[in-house]
């Protein structure tokens, strides 16, 4: 049998551009123990290939074939983060497999992006799709025997949602149209909520309004705001309808923007603004003396970085593409898997999907040497300094500065965080400022020196599993929380405290067909921090049926033991279950030294569980010393196909 | 270790099994290539000499 584990692991690798530390440092494995699984020297467990899975975004089946023929999945930079917080109204797609799996229901609350097969991805990988979200799957128990049926049924209940959805969608967007501006709706997250420069700081408060530290300018119209972007004396903010407003220094015409409608992110630069906009185009007003604005050409663009000069776009594949005169363009434009981008007095920082920092110099200048930073979820880089906002909200700092590293390495809570030159200011989840570095304008204060208390992360990847009875909550352990308050809104509400992240709820408290609303704060019992915001998910309960046809009928366990002790285990046990009336005839093992009292078990399975015990009694000893039977003899497995002869022998079960 | 795995074919159902149990029954030839094999996180059925788990399957003697 050939084995096409290191072909898949191969191409799976490639495709997210990891190498194989990186892919071994997120197993938590070696990496010559993950170089023997991609050169066939071994093979992983199934604890692995879930991890696996979930890496590589495939399905557990998939991963699990011995085949590399799978669907790759698009490299998307936002699905896997968003939507396990998706909120109500995003929440809509709920897809019903086919029901032709005999299984256990399953909710998997993971966003997955919408995939093609390998053969699609390299006949055009110029037409890569923009990636698109859905919910997973609710999967219930399922009847191979009435697949076609289920399947008319489950299209027409597709069919019907997908012509209520473009019907909702159609409205949506005759409102939108309606209110002349684009109609993007675009929401206030971390990404660009924050920008530092030379005097002074901007910060979008979560009344989507701007507040100003440091040596002002008079800013009007800046409302309803979702990111933000300063330069030296001038700041450019979007707002959620997709258009922009500016004020401050316009001596390049870098502020020209109001014309613009439905972008998605912003970047002033020294003498340019470039604007993605909705359709993945970017479009860019102010000097382009040095080519900075030659972007007409760029597709898919999801980032843009404006720098001094030059201009740089990531696209929703994680490709960089640079324009204007600037060092080591093509340096940058290697880099793969990219998720944002930060640029410095004299190098960009890249932050790939793996949560570490690649650094390009464009001076001149040697880059920062950034190992050191691991899961970071946002970068900003100044005159000589690189930080990283680190998925714990703490700030890792590569620096010489020791004082600067000091004072950073102390913030925790930290939600986001922003650099210019010699100044890094951040701001905590709870909305309070952090600065250190250069101050002589006032751009920050530390308001979050006195507070003492910081609030617990929000819990997120809620997973629903059914085990019997019982349906069973896991979500990732939130650090610092001591325990966790869960409520369902079933009738009456139902509450509990989880000491672990986990809960096991009886399936008597659910109705077959409801919706369910799932809620978990973590929680801290001591007085250093507060408890987390609300998470909160969607749940549709569907009551597994009586007898899933994965679940065995009965269960024939043979036991077999000495003569003189039946609760010493002579071999490990037969266990295999059988459907009422199936016949069976199981050979007993041959051990050194003894023999068994009943060479061969066999009968027709009845409707409870059978145990039986099998005795065996050593020979006489031919030797002083009497043999000891040893772990390492092979016995005589049983045979596959029952009924083929054999003796019978003592029943004692 | 958790037992997880269940295993059929056209005359038999089996399980739940761990995976070093189901490893071991592959390796032993108890469950052989009509097998298919299923644990509750998968979607459905697999075929034993489809999976990864074919790696186990003992290699056949040529027969002269």
């Amino acid at each position: 049998m050939v084995n096409k584990l290191p072909e898949k692991l191969l191409l799976l690798r490639k495709h997210f551009g990891f190498s194989q530390q990186e892919i071994a440092d997120k197993m938590g494995v070696n990496v010559v123990e993950y170089m023997g699984w991609e050169n066939g020297r071994s093979i992983c467990n199934l604890a692995q290939f879930k991890r696996l899975s979930s890496i590589f975004q495939i399905s557990l089946d998939d991963m699990l074939k011995n085949s590399a023929d799978i669907p790759l999945p698009n490299l998307s930079l936002e699905d896997s983060i968003q939507i396990p917080f998706m909120k109500d109204s995003e929440a809509k797609d709920i897809e019903i497999p086919s029901m032709v799996n005999p299984q256990k229901p399953k909710v998997n609350m993971e966003a997955t992006a919408q995939i093609k097969r390998v053969s699609e991805v390299e006949k055009k990988p110029q037409e890569q799709p923009k990636p698109q979200n859905t919910i997973h799957r609710v999967d219930i128990n399922q009847k191979p025997t009435k697949k076609s049926k289920s399947n008319k049924k489950l299209f027409a209940i597709i069919g019907g949602v997908i012509g209520a959805i473009v019907l909702v969608a159609g409205i949506f967007w005759l409102l939108n149209m309606n209110k002349g501006n684009g109609g993007l709706s675009l929401k206030l997250s971390q990404a660009n909520r924050l920008s530092t420069t030379e005097k002074f700081t901007v910060y979008i408060r979560d009344d989507q309004k701007v507040a100003i530290y440091g040596q002002g300018i008079t800013m009007t119209d800046f409302t309803d705001l979702v990111k933000i972007s300063a330069y030296k004396d001038s700041v450019v903010g979007l707002k959620s309808d997709g258009t922009l407003v500016a004020a401050g220094s316009n001596t390049n015409g870098q502020l020209d923007i109001k014309k613009i409608e439905k972008a998605v992110d912003v970047s002033l630069g020294a003498k340019h603004t470039a604007v993605a906009l909705e359709d993945g185009k970017v479009t860019c007003v102010g000097d382009n003396s040095q080519g900075a604005c030659n972007v007409d050409a760029w597709e898919n663009i999801v980032d843009v970085e404006a720098g001094n000069g030059f201009t740089i776009g990531i696209d929703s594949t994680g490709n960089v593409k640079v324009a204007g005169s600037v060092t080591n363009s093509s340096s940058m434009e290697s880099i793969k898997s990219v998720k944002s981008v930060s640029i410095g007095t004299n190098e960009v920082a890249f932050l790939n999907t793996s949560q570490t920092v690649t650094t390009v110099s464009y001076t001149g200048a040697t880059a920062t040497n950034v190992s050191t930073l691991k899961n970071i979820t946002q970068v900003a880089v100044g005159n000589g300094f690189v930080a990283g906002l680190g998925s714990d909200g703490k700030v890792q700092i590569v620096t010489t500065n020791e004082d600067l590293k000091k004072s950073v390495e102390a913030w925790t809570g930290i939600g986001v965080i922003s650099a210019y030159n010699n100044t890094l200011v951040g701001f905590t989840t709870t909305g309070k400022m952090v600065g250190a570095g250069d101050n002589q304008y006032n751009q920050y204060t530390n308001e979050a020196e006195s507070t003492t208390k910081e609030k617990l992360e929000k819990v997120k990847n809620l997973q629903v599993s059914y085990d019997k009875s019982k349906v069973k909550l896991t979500w990732d352990k939130v650090e610092g929380a001591d325990y966790y308050e869960v409520s369902i809104d079933t009738s009456p509400v139902y509450t509990a405290k989880a000491v672990d992240n986990t809960l096991t709820i009886d399936q008597s408290k659910l109705v077959d067909g409801q919706k369910y609303v799932i809620t978990i704060i973590a929680a801290s019992n001591t007085d250093k921090e507060l408890n987390s915001e609300v998470y909160s998910v969607d749940f549709s309960y569907t009551a597994p049926t009586a007898e899933p046809t994965a679940t065995p009928a009965f269960t024939l366990t043979i036991k077999y033991v000495y003569d003189d002790n039946v609760n010493a285990n002579i071999y490990q046990d037969y266990v295999m279950t059988y459907n009422v009336g199936d016949t069976y005839r199981v050979e007993s093992p041959k051990i050194d030294g003894y023999e068994a009292l009943r060479t061969v078990v066999e009968g027709t399975m009845g409707s409870k569980n059978e145990e039986i015990t099998v005795r065996y009694k050593a020979k006489p000893a031919p030797t002083p010393t009497p043999p000891t039977p040893t772990p390492e003899v092979t016995p005589v497995p049983p045979p596959t196909d029952p009924g083929t002869g054999g003796t019978g022998g003592d029943n004692n079960g | 270790m958790d037992k997880i795995w269940y295993v059929r074919s056209s005359k038999r159902k089996g399980g739940p099994f761990t995976e070093e149990e189901l490893i071991r029954l592959i390796r032993q030839e108890i469950i052989d290539e009509e097998y298919e094999i299923w644990n509750p996180e998968m979607k459905g059925w697999m075929k034993l000499v489809d999976s990864v788990y074919s790696f186990y399957i003992p290699e056949k003697e040529n027969e002269e």
